[in-house]
């Protein structure tokens, strides 16, 4: 039995889809033929194409991972692919998918299951239900609907803790090296701490989990072995075990490995010492969670950090040569037009370039985080109560400080500032 | 391995049409429409706007159609035009008659785009080739009005309007400056021009990205003559007149079939992107007193 993964975001340049190649190399270790799609800006895929590729490949079932951005595009393709045949099974998962409201099949009239759990056990369960010809028996992790259009929710279902018992996608050929240029990583998953508008932290309930440092090693050997010379480290926070990662950086250098790397972790988790390996090791640039330079802002947002700190963490990569690059939101609870300001000031002041990630967005509430329950609470208004249930409220809001106009200004300086057109590349 | 996507269309419109030769026109492109890529542009190149609009009508009426139907698709739609723009009175007529009426035609989909919080799937972009008699003051007020509704407006600059590539407030507004490098206003040789200037900027990016493999074929393309009807693989086919084939005797599967088989990486690629480089080359005193690009 085929599936085929999909990970859509026309909005970008193509990047490893890391999650569904983990997806991937678990449902192929239990005996599933699987692929994967990138469609991203540079694809060249047309609608005719696709039939062919469907046809050609002939899936049981098809995953989508869904963004709050992308649901539109997911729609479009559940729709083709059941208009190519209705006996295929549409499944979503990813970000947008783990805490959407059930209420949304009567909108997704083309998805048939909605992943919340662990993408791989998850979909595991779903694959071999449908492989045993009852496509609704048995399932954990996921909300369905039922050829009456029942829709039923079912208990959620845990993932591995040791992540090493999950296949690996790289040393299990699931990418194509040929034109890879960087190799997107993923050491770690979840986050323990409590950002209000942050989706990972519930989507992990606020714990952590690794792989060996053994695991990691192999990979990175494999893949710059293949030839790919950049590694991006998708962990939310790779220093969360300051001592895990020295001794990764320490094995990258004995074994002469020589690779750039882009890593993010919060700014109370980095000390000199560790530093001055990141430097060693190959690390080109470090992005750091500022978010504003508000310390009142920071608290109300559980941020536990204070801008001395994000300066001071600033200056330690600065001093070994390690690029900044900052996140920043605009359009947060409690937060004046003036504190908006100071966080470009803060920016600019710190040296570190206005570009890419360092271009500031609007804050997104999405599914699943704190401020999505209690957006009330926070004096956030919706502009729109009539946006569609596969829809979180996103960036259609206003704050007490934050109107429509005020949002639009704040977003035009941070322009003006950017040497890049103002682009950020991740949400 | 899939059969790679059309990224661009163009379509060199004519003058005067019977109403069964567009209809001809319009049932290959959206045929065709099957083809392109999921984000896509399609050219529409006319002679002058008041005599090409039913035809953008009707075309642009189509390219709703398909992306209704099919919600993974995005398409920006440029149509590429002169006009005489020196009065208020013209710009005024311009922007209620032509550019608000195609903007309408588009409304479901920044309604669509808003409810998704995302960009509208389709995109309007006028290409205004000005009189040489335009002010750079008529032009940024129109553009201005064209923004506030959605519309991404560009330039085509030849020889007898380079000199508003000068003014930077006008440049600031702009979406993409097209140059020319003679003065002729036939829809042919400006389709000819704005490819040159896409394969430049494909050209440079390769080059950014020090790809080292330049005499690869351009970006995928099919140029549609209105004139005669005539469907070619590329623009140095188009520039040659060796057409693969026509609007009348072939469906558009027929007609991609052919395209597949012909294989446009057995042209002259390379000696387009050299054309490309002398083409610019000329005008690079121009193109380097612009801040845009």
């Amino acid at each position: 039995m085929n599936i085929l993964l999909i990970e859509i975001n026309p909005f970008a340049p193509t990047m490893t889809p890391i999650s569904l190649g983990y997806i991937a190399a678990f449902l192929k270790s239990k005996g599933f033929g699987t692929k994967i799609l990138i469609v991203g800006q540079d694809t060249s895929l047309s609608r005719s194409g696709f039939h062919e590729l469907i046809t050609r490949f002939q899936p049981a079932l098809v995953g989508l991972t869904a963004y709050q951005r992308t649901m539109l595009y997911v729609r479009g393709f559940a729709n083709f692919i059941k208009s190519m045949d209705n006996n295929i099974k549409v499944a979503i998962g990813g970000p947008q998918a783990t805490f959407m409201p059930s209420s949304a099949f009567k909108e997704l009239s083309d998805i048939d299951y909605i992943c919340r759990s662990s993408g791989e056990v998850t979909l595991l369960r779903v694959a071999q239900a449908i492989k045993n010809g009852t496509p609704f028996s048995d399932l954990a992790g996921v909300s369905y609907k039922d050829t009456q259009s029942i829709v039923f929710d079912t208990p959620e279902i845990e993932g591995f803790t040791e992540l090493d018992h999950y296949p690996s996608p790289y040393l299990n050929d699931i990418f194509d090296y040929s034109c890879m240029n960087e190799a997107v990583m993923l050491t770690s998953r979840g986050c323990p701490y409590h950002c209000i508008y942050c989706y990972t932290p519930q989507a992990f309930k606020h714990k952590i989990t690794f792989h060996s440092v053994d695991r990691v090693m192999e990979e990175i050997k494999w893949v710059t072995k293949k030839g790919v010379k950049r590694l991006w480290f998708a962990d939310p926070n790779i220093s969360c075990k300051p001592e895990r990662l020295i001794e990764i950086f320490d094995r990258i250098l004995t074994h002469g490995i020589e690779v750039k790397m882009w890593v993010q972790t919060r700014v109370d988790l980095v000390t000199p010492e560790l530093m001055k390996k990141m430097k060693q090791a190959g690390v080109g640039v470090i992005a750091f969670g500022l978010e504003s330079a508000s310390d009142r802002v920071l608290t109300k947002l559980g941020k536990r950090i204070t801008t001395e700190q994000v300066a001071g963490a600033i200056r330690l990569a600065q001093d070994q040569g390690i690029e900044v690059e900052l996140f920043t939101l605009f359009g947060l609870p409690y937060e004046t037009f003036e504190d908006a300001v100071k966080t470009l000031e803060f920016v600019k002041k710190n040296k570190v370039k206005i570009m890419g990630n360092s271009n500031s967005q609007q804050m997104q509430i999405y599914f699943g985080t704190h401020l999505a329950r209690h957006y009330k609470d926070y004096n956030i208004r919706p502009l729109q109560n009539s946006r569609p249930a596969y829809m979180s409220i996103g960036s259609q809001y206003e704050t007490e400080c934050f109107g429509i106009n005020e949002l639009q200004k704040i977003q035009n300086m941070w322009r003006a500032h950017s040497l890049d057109g103002g682009k950020r590349i991740v949400s | 391995m899939i059969k790679p996507a059309i990224k661009k269309i163009y379509v060199v419109l004519a003058k005067q049409r019977d109403e069964a030769d567009l209809e001809m026109l319009c049932r290959t492109l959206s045929g065709l429409f099957s083809y392109v890529n999921l984000t896509s542009n399609l050219y529409l190149v006319a002679g002058n706007l008041t005599e090409s609009m039913p035809q953008i009508e009707r075309i642009q009426k189509e390219v709703g159609k398909f992306l209704k139907t099919n919600l993974f698709a995005r398409l920006y739609l440029h149509f590429v035009h002169s006009a005489p723009l020196t009065t208020v009175k013209e710009i005024d007529y311009y922007f209620r008659y032509y550019y608000q009426s195609l903007k309408r035609g588009a409304g479901e989909f920044d309604r669509e785009g808003f409810i998704h919080q995302e960009v509208p799937r389709l995109i309007l972009l006028p290409v205004i080739s000005p009189d040489n008699r335009a002010e750079s003051a008529s032009l940024i007020g129109l553009f201005n009005a064209l923004k506030s509704i959605f519309m991404l407006p560009c330039l085509y600059l030849d020889r007898s309007t380079f000199f508003l590539a000068q003014d930077k407030n006008l440049l600031t507004c702009t979406e993409k400056v097209y140059f020319g490098n003679g003065d002729s206003r036939e829809p042919a040789e400006i389709a000819c021009n704005l490819f040159y200037q896409d394969l430049l900027d494909e050209s440079l990016a390769k080059l950014a990205s020090k790809a080292v493999f330049m005499s690869g074929p351009c970006p995928t393309s099919l140029i549609v003559s209105a004139k005669n009807g005539k469907i070619y693989c590329c623009m140095d086919a188009f520039r040659k007149n060796e057409s693969l084939t026509d609007i009348y005797g072939k469906s558009a599967d027929e007609l991609m079939e052919l395209y597949y088989e012909h294989n446009n990486s057995k042209r002259d690629c390379l000696g387009c992107r050299r054309r490309t480089a002398e083409f610019f080359a000329v005008l690079s005193p121009i193109r380097n007193a612009s801040p845009v690009f």
